[in-house]
């Protein structure tokens, strides 16, 4: 691959016979690099092959009929403005020097005195150098917009690729839940149905001891079909597509009461209105308040009735309003505040409390799919203090 | 006149075949039976009973579970949707699936009820006892043509 062409710094010469001899021997020897011109034509030739600047007379430019130099200095690229040095008669002043206003030129009266001419070639060889510093400026940025352009081809390619990928993924695990809810939960009516008949068709054969054992087997048979199905209901939530609507939390809560016998006859459930409209999904939001509801009253002391106490309260947040369910429970020591919320982050005694442990789990997933938070506040022995916090409905 | 209506069970799984029968029978239902352990049987039943002079072997009632080897549960009601003889038959999905993509799916194609397999046997009995009730003795079947 070859590079942009390097600055020339060769100054190209066109003077008239004898003065042109001088000229280049006196400036050859104050170290110019000079390169004598036979004609116009050549001179633009050399122009375009790349030089500092041209020296020639007024006369050459005012012979040109052609239009030659002013053609060769068109053809340059945009960052180019080729300097001009010429030599003038005192007396004539420069009247038809084509498209004057566009050259770069520099106008040197006759007779010359060197030390004005070396400086007006230093200063136009420099200007040239800083044409072709720009040029390789120009250059760089063409080549970072040319890189750019690939780069960004390239990430397109690879977030299609990537993206391909995660479809992909989605497609298996949801075969896969799919597969669990299945395959996994058809063991399970086997091992319980077959205790039950066992006991059923041959309970008599059998002991208290026989019979407790079969019990045993259909109440693992049970816990682990729970389990299954919350986290089923937990991954469907995680990847569930959800539009948000304005729903009525007093309503939800009302009919998550209505719908279970359990909380209905064991549990008192006090609604301290009012409870503002939210940005919710009504079927996040009922689980996430059976859920609630469902611990407070699963995890109290032994022979106390539950309690349970719903209110609303501002958020930190000002879009968003806090729902708090406050119960009379067994409470909470403040180092699980946050486990309880992990999918399998029980804290009690399974004998003591039966419970998948992925309850919570959900709640915290549905919300946060919801845009909105979770949070405890809680004492072991005084109660919980649970709260949603989801955004005002617009 | 449901007295002696067939049921057609659509089921690959011998337990749960087993189950359903106890829990038909515990709840006193004696129509007679037919299993097919797969989508293409129970196809191939269909078209078997349609066929027959007698017609009275053609379920009017069908308990088609979705997850079959060969052709599966949903295909199988697709298909019996497109016979103009079984349009009427009463099809209940009996499946472990609660995914609501299969629900919406097998009402989208015509299911008349969809029933998630219960777990336990007392759930199952209550199932048969609710199946005979409303489908077998309040429920009036489509005329055989």
């Amino acid at each position: 691959m070859t590079g942009p062409p390097v600055f020339e710094e060769r100054l190209l010469v066109l003077l008239p016979g004898r003065d042109a001899e001088r000229t280049l021997q006196i400036l050859s020897e104050s170290k110019i690099d000079c390169v004598a011109c036979h004609n116009l034509p050549a001179l633009c030739d050399s122009i375009h092959q790349g030089a500092g600047a041209a020296l020639l007379t007024e006369e050459a430019i005012l012979a040109d009929s052609d239009h030659c130099l002013e053609n060769a200095l068109r053809r340059e690229p945009p960052w180019s403005n080729f300097p001009l040095i010429v030599l003038t008669q005192q007396t004539s002043g420069i009247r038809h020097l084509p498209a004057s206003a566009l050259l770069n030129v520099t106008l040197v009266e006759r007779p010359v005195r060197f030390l004005t001419l070396r400086s007006v070639i230093d200063a136009a060889l420099r200007h040239r150098r800083h044409q072709y510093e720009i040029r390789d400026t120009l250059l760089h940025l063409q080549q970072a917009q040319v890189d750019l352009k690939t780069a960004n081809r390239d990430l397109e390619i690879r977030v299609d690729e990537r993206t391909r990928k995660l479809q992909e993924t989605i497609s298996e695990l949801e075969a896969f839940s799919y597969s669990v809810s299945h395959d996994l939960r058809a063991p399970l009516r086997s091992m319980q149905g077959y205790a039950h008949a066992l006991l059923e068709d041959y309970g008599q054969q059998l002991d208290d001891q026989g019979r407790k054992f079969l019990a045993k087997i259909s109440s693992g048979a049970a816990r682990l079909d729970l389990l299954v199905q919350d986290i089923l209901a937990y991954s469907r939530i995680a990847k569930g597509q959800i539009t948000l609507e304005n729903v009525s939390p007093g309503d939800i809560i009302r009919d998550v009461v209505e719908t279970y016998p359990q909380l209905r006859e064991k549990a008192s459930v006090t609604i301290k209105p009012p409870l503002p409209t939210v940005s919710a999904h009504p079927a996040y939001l009922t689980q996430c308040v059976s859920n609630l509801l469902g611990n407070a009253v699963k995890f109290v002391a032994p022979g106390v009735q539950p309690q349970v106490t719903v209110w609303a309260e501002p958020d930190p947040a000002n879009d968003h309003v806090r729902l708090c369910f406050e119960d009379n429970g067994i409470g909470l020591a403040p180092q699980h505040f946050k486990d309880i919320f992990e999918i399998f982050g029980r804290v009690n005694a399974g004998h003591l409390y039966e419970g998948t442990g992925i309850g919570l789990a959900i709640v915290r997933k549905a919300v946060e799919r919801m845009g909105g938070t979770v949070g405890v506040t809680s004492e072991l022995g005084k109660g919980s203090r649970f709260w949603l916090s989801l955004r005002r409905a617009a | 006149m449901t007295e002696s209506v067939p049921i057609l069970l659509v089921e690959d799984n011998e337990d749960d075949v087993f189950f359903m029968r106890r829990a038909l029978t515990a709840a006193s239902i004696s129509n007679p039976v037919f299993v097919a352990e797969d989508g293409q049987k129970a196809i191939a039943y269909l078209v078997g009973t349609a066929s027959r002079v007698e017609g009275d072997n053609c379920p009017s009632l069908i308990l088609l579970d979705l997850k079959l080897p060969v052709t599966k549960g949903l295909d199988v009601l697709a298909w019996l949707r497109q016979q103009p003889h079984l349009r009427g038959t009463v099809v209940l999905i009996l499946t472990s699936s609660n995914e609501p993509s299969d629900i919406r799916e097998a009402y989208r194609l015509g299911a008349n009820s969809y029933l998630v397999k219960p777990t336990t046997t007392e759930r199952l009995n209550e199932l048969a006892k609710a199946l005979k009730n409303f489908w077998l003795e309040f429920n009036s079947f489509a005329p055989g043509s």
